[in-house]
């Protein structure tokens, strides 16, 4: 069945045909709330909030993009929780520098005793690289995480976050260039299939 | 040539990479990478991490996340309670500032029309209500006699002749009384008629907030539950 056809009877109340978009959509919802939010708890908490927000507004949808639509309403949710994690601070175990922002260098994650022969698997990796995300500030963050994390275009991005197509493409000139000075201490330790990648792109 | 690539270039490079640069600003900017190793390093890096980015594995969902129907919850209906009460002291506050103004502005016009109801009583002039009628079809005429003019303002006034507040027989008047006491009138029955519409309008949204009050009590106590 299509996705038109899902959307009209999900909006008449059939409760099957929602969670057919719930399943074709969830990962999508989880992982971009994983990467912004960085923290399996609320991004699940938050993908079931947004699932339930969607169905609750489903009337609301106006046709377009039912996936910009539901990303739509999950940044606006990781928007909400950021707000509160802001309000509400908690002690990071990770180092912070000087104007308490997660340390954009990956040197914590070095362990000088190994010295330079230590391989990063992949989780490390993906770690490092998170880290490098969340500490970006959250407009910045958004906008890495959906055009370079998630694939999508501008035009949807820019609809997404309901902002103009300029700024979005200059958040992302500055996120980008925040996250390669970040992620260049970890360069030469990446998995050889990424250093492959990037030489191609030379 | 190698430079080192100042702050202001690494920024102009992320924002090539973007898409972000005026056709204006491409144009200068792409001699320029033809010619200057340390920018074409600088892009490639901007490259290299976007491709990192999209390097980050998806990772699959803890559970699915599809909804029961015993479990969703109630869908909100929009709360009317904040919408009556609004209409309700809106409405209120017409109804009184409305009536008021009226009220006030009847009081002011009021004296005047008193005045021209008052009976005359001087012998010198009273004149026979007959003989005034008398002179009803001179009223076509222009306002040369004083009984004239007297008709013609009962009928400026469309009100039927020896009712309403003309109630005594008109004096004998010299032309420009007449056009005075003509004007006054017309004022007055102007005035009354104004303010009637008004006092319409102050008692329509009177009404309204009644039937406003009445609703915000209901929808108060059935969205409180």
């Amino acid at each position: 069945m299509d996705e038109t056809q899902l959307i009209k009877e999900a909006k008449s109340g059939d409760v099957d045909a929602f969670n057919s978009l719930v399943l074709a959509y969830q990962v999508r919802v989880y992982n971009l709330a994983y990467r912004i939010l960085s923290d399996e708890d609320s991004a699940e908490d938050t993908t079931q909030t947004v699932f339930l927000t969607a169905y609750q507004k489903l009337s609301g949808f106006r046709g377009g993009s039912f996936l910009a639509w539901i990303l739509r309403i999950t940044t606006n949710q990781c928007y909400d929780r950021l707000r509160y994690a802001k309000r509400h601070p908690t002690a990071s175990l990770e180092p912070l520098n000087d104007d308490d922002e997660s340390m954009e260098s990956p040197a914590w994650m070095k362990d000088s005793s190994s010295g330079p022969e230590v391989l990063l698997d992949q989780a490390e990796l993906e770690r490092a690289i998170q880290q490098c995300i969340n500490a970006l500030p959250a407009d910045y963050r958004m906008v890495a995480v959906l055009v370079d994390v998630q694939g999508m275009d501008y035009q949807s991005v820019a609809e997404i976050i309901k902002t103009p197509m300029g700024t979005v493409k200059s958040r992302l000139a500055r996120a980008r260039l925040k996250l390669r000075d970040c992620l260049s201490g970890i360069r030469e330790l990446m998995p050889s299939s990424i250093r492959l990648n990037m030489e191609g792109n030379k | 040539m190698t430079t080192r690539c100042s702050k202001k270039d690494r920024l102009l490079l992320s924002r090539y990479l973007a898409g972000a640069l005026s056709s204006r600003q491409k144009t200068a900017l792409e001699p320029r990478l033809a010619s200057e190793k340390a920018l074409v390093e600088e892009l490639n890096q901007l490259k290299q991490t976007r491709n990192i980015l999209a390097s980050l594995p998806t990772r699959p969902v803890p559970h699915n996340f599809t909804i029961k129907a015993g479990e969703l919850p109630r869908k909100q209906s929009v709360r009317l309670f904040p919408v009556f009460r609004m209409a309700t002291t809106i409405c209120g506050l017409l109804f009184v500032i409305l009536l008021g103004i009226t009220t006030f502005t009847t009081h002011i016009t009021s004296p005047q029309m008193a005045a021209m109801s008052e009976p005359v009583e001087s012998e010198e002039y009273a004149t026979d209500e007959n003989q005034l009628m008398g002179a009803a079809p001179k009223a076509a005429q222009p306002l040369d006699t004083p009984q004239a003019s007297s008709s013609a303002i009962m009928e400026a006034t469309s009100l039927p002749s020896g009712a309403g507040v003309l109630t005594a027989p008109l004096p004998e008047l010299n032309q420009g009384e007449a056009e005075d006491v003509e004007k006054v009138v017309i004022r007055g029955v102007d005035s009354i008629k104004r303010s009637s519409i008004w006092v319409t309008i102050a008692w329509v949204f009177g009404i309204i907030s009644v039937l406003s009050t009445v609703a915000m009590f209901y929808f108060y106590y059935r969205e409180r539950v």
